[in-house]
C-alpha cells in the first residue's frame, strides 16, 4: 500500500544542503520509525519530506575535557556500542540496549528519540539527569538549549519549524552511581512508568541526588533534585520521601494499561528501586 | 524518483514515488513475496529484512531511504543452496504452523546467530522481542532454536 498522500523527498548531506532543502511545511525524518507511521496515518501531510539521517555535522561521537559530544543522527544500536566513558555514558548504553527491539534500534536515531518527546522515549532520561545541552540548527544559525527546558510536555518541545538537533553534549558525572527502571505490560507498548536516578554519596552522606520520571503514569518527563536528601545518610525514610515527592500531584488516566492508582503505585515502586540502587543503600 | 537497491546480491532499479515503503518495493517491484506485511506499525516483525547485515522493519522505511543500500530478504537467506541452521531448526522441530511470521523469525534469527554465535534462551528472548507469532506460540519456537550454533 502506498502512503495515501504523496510528497517530494530530499536527503541533504550537510547543513548547507539542508538550508536549501527545508522550506515551509517540510517534515523531517531521520530513522523514520515514528515519522513514516505519522505519514501513513495522515497525521502529517507534508508536501516535502527531508531525510536528515546523513547530515554530516550530526554524525559520530567524541569525548574531550570531560565533555561527551554525540551526533544526533547516531542510531540507537550505535549508542549501545558507544566508546566513551563515564557513568552517564554507561547509562546511555544500558538504556539504548533496552529500547524496542533490534530492528527499531537499527533504524531509530538519538535526535528522533529526543525530538518526539513521547513520555515513553527513553534517551531523554539519562540526558536530563546529566543536564545535557542540545546544539540546534535552523535559519542559518546555531543555538544551544538545555534538554531540561527543551521538553515542554508530551510531544511538545522548543523546536521551531525546520530546526534540527545536530549534536547532544553532556559533562560526565564522575563518581556518580546510576540506576534505571521501567515497567511495561506488553512488548513494544508504551511504558507504564520509567525512573532514572543518579547519586553521589561520599563518607556515607548524600552529596547529590537527581531523579527523572517518565512514562504513561506521568504523561511527560519530570526532573527532581530532592534538596532534603542532600547531606543526609541514605535510608529507607529518604527513599520513601523521594518516591512520594515524585508521584505527588499526578493523576494518570485509567485505560487498557490499568487503573490510575495502579500506574501511580508502579511509578512509586520504580522510583524506590532506582533511588535505592543509585544510593547504594 | 530513481532508486537502485541491491537485494540478495542483485540490483533492482526503478522510478518510484517517495511514498512507497521498502516492503512494497521488495514485494511489488522486486517481486520477492517472502517478506510479509502484517501490522504496518513496526510491532509484528513480519516485514523484517536485513540492511547491511542488521535487521530493520521494512514497513517503517521508505524505499527512497534504502536507495543504494544492500538488503537481504528471506529469499537471500540459506547456506550452500539449502536451509541455514535457523531454518533447519525451525522446520525439523515443526516450530511453524501457518508460517506467516516465520520469514521474519528466520531473518532476525539469522542476524542473532551471526551476532552471537549461539542462540541461548536469553539471546532468543531479547532478539525476538519485535516478532509476533499468533499460532505456533513462542515456546515451540524457543525450544526449536535454543542451543543452535553457527557451523562454519
Ligand atoms: C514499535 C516501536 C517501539 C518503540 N519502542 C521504543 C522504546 O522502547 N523506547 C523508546 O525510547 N522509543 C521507542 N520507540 C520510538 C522510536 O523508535 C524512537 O524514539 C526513535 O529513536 C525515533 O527516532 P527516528 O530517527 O526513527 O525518528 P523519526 O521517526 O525519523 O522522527 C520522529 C520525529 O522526530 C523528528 N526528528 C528526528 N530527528 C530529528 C533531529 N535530529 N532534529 C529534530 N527533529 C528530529 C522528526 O521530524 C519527527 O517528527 C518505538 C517505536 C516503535 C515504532
Ligand atoms: S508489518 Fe512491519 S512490523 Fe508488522
Ligand atoms: S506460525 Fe502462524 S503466526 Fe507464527
Amino acid at each position: 500500500m502506498l502512503i495515501p498522500v504523496g510528497f517530494e523527498y530530499l536527503k541533504p548531506k550537510n547543513l548547507a544542503e539542508l538550508d536549501e532543502a527545508v522550506r515551509d511545511g517540510a517534515f523531517l525524518i531521520s530513522g523514520g520509525t515514528v515519522g513514516v507511521r505519522l505519514l501513513k496515518e495522515r497525521i502529517v501531510r507534508p508536501k516535502l519530506v527531508v531525510d536528515i539521517s546523513e547530515v554530516e555535522e550530526a554524525q559520530g561521537a567524541k569525548q574531550g575535557e570531560g565533555i561527551v559530544d554525540l551526533g544526533a543522527a547516531l542510531k540507537i544500536y550505535q549508542l549501545q556500542r558507544l566508546s566513551v566513558n563515564g557513568p552517564v555514558s554507561d547509562m546511555i548504553r544500558f538504556v539504548s540496549s533496552g529500547i524496542a527491539d533490534p530492528a527499531i534500534r537499527t533504524m531509530g536515531s538519538l535526535g528522533g528519540n529526543i525530538a518526539l518527546a513521547d513520555p515513553s522515549n527513553e534517551l531523554p532520561v539519562p540526558l536530563m539527569l546529566a543536564d545535557a545541552s542540545l546544539l540546534i540548527y535552523g535559519q542559518h544559525r546555531f543555538h544551544e538549549e538545555k534538554i531540561r527546558g527543551f521538553i515542554h510536555g508530551p510531544h511538545r518541545t522548543g523546536l521551531k519549524p525546520g530546526e534540527v538537533i545536530v549534536r547532544v553534549r553532556y559533562k560526565e558525572l564522575d563518581g556518580y552511581r546510576w540506576s534505571y527502571k521501567k515497567h511495561f505490560i506488553r512488548n513494544l507498548d508504551h511504558y507504564v512508568g520509567i525512573s532514572g536516578a543518579m547519586a553521589k554519596v561520599d563518607s556515607g552522606k548524600i552529596i547529590d541526588l537527581r531523579l527523572v520520571v517518565a512514562g504513561e503514569a506521568i504523561m511527560g518527563f519530570k526532573y527532581l533534585a530532592p534538596e532534603r536528601a542532600i547531606g543526609a545518610r541514605p535510608s529507607e525514610a529518604i527513599i520513601k520521601e523521594v518516591a512520594e515527592e515524585a508521584v505527588s500531584g499526578i493523576s494518570p488516566k485509567s485505560d487498557r494499561q490499568g487503573p490510575s492508582e495502579y500506574k501511580v503505585a508502579v511509578l512509586k515502586k520504580l522510583v524506590e528501586l532506582s533511588v535505592k540502587e543509585a544510593l547504594g543503600a | 524518483m530513481k532508486v537502485t537497491i541491491n537485494i540478495n546480491g542483485k540490483d533492482y532499479s526503478a522510478d518510484v514515488e517517495p511514498r512507497m515503503t521498502l516492503v512494497d518495493f521488495i514485494r511489488d517491484v522486486a517481486g520477492l513475496k517472502g517478506t510479509h506485511v502484517g501490522c504496518e506499525t513496526g510491532h509484528c516483525g513480519a516485514c523484517s529484512v536485513l540492511i547491511d547485515g542488521r535487521p530493520v522493519k521494512s514497513c517503517l522505511m521508505l524505499a527512497v531511504q534504502a536507495n543504494g543500500k544492500r538488503i537481504t530478504t528471506i529469499e537471500g537467506i540459506g547456506k550452500d543452496g539449502g536451509p541455514n541452521e535457523v531454518q533447519m531448526a525451525l522446520s525439523s522441530s515443526k516450530a511453524l504452523q501457518c508460517a506467516f511470521c516465520s520469514t521474519g523469525f528466520v531473518v532476525v534469527g539469522t542476524w542473532a546467530l551471526e551476532e552471537n554465535g549461539e542462540l541461548t534462551e536469553d539471546v532468543i528472548k531479547e532478539s525476538f522481542i519485535g516478532n509476533v507469532c499468533r499460532c505456533t506460540g513462542y515456546e515451540p519456537i524457543i525450544k526449536a532454536l535454543r542451543g543452535v550454533r553457527k557451523n562454519d
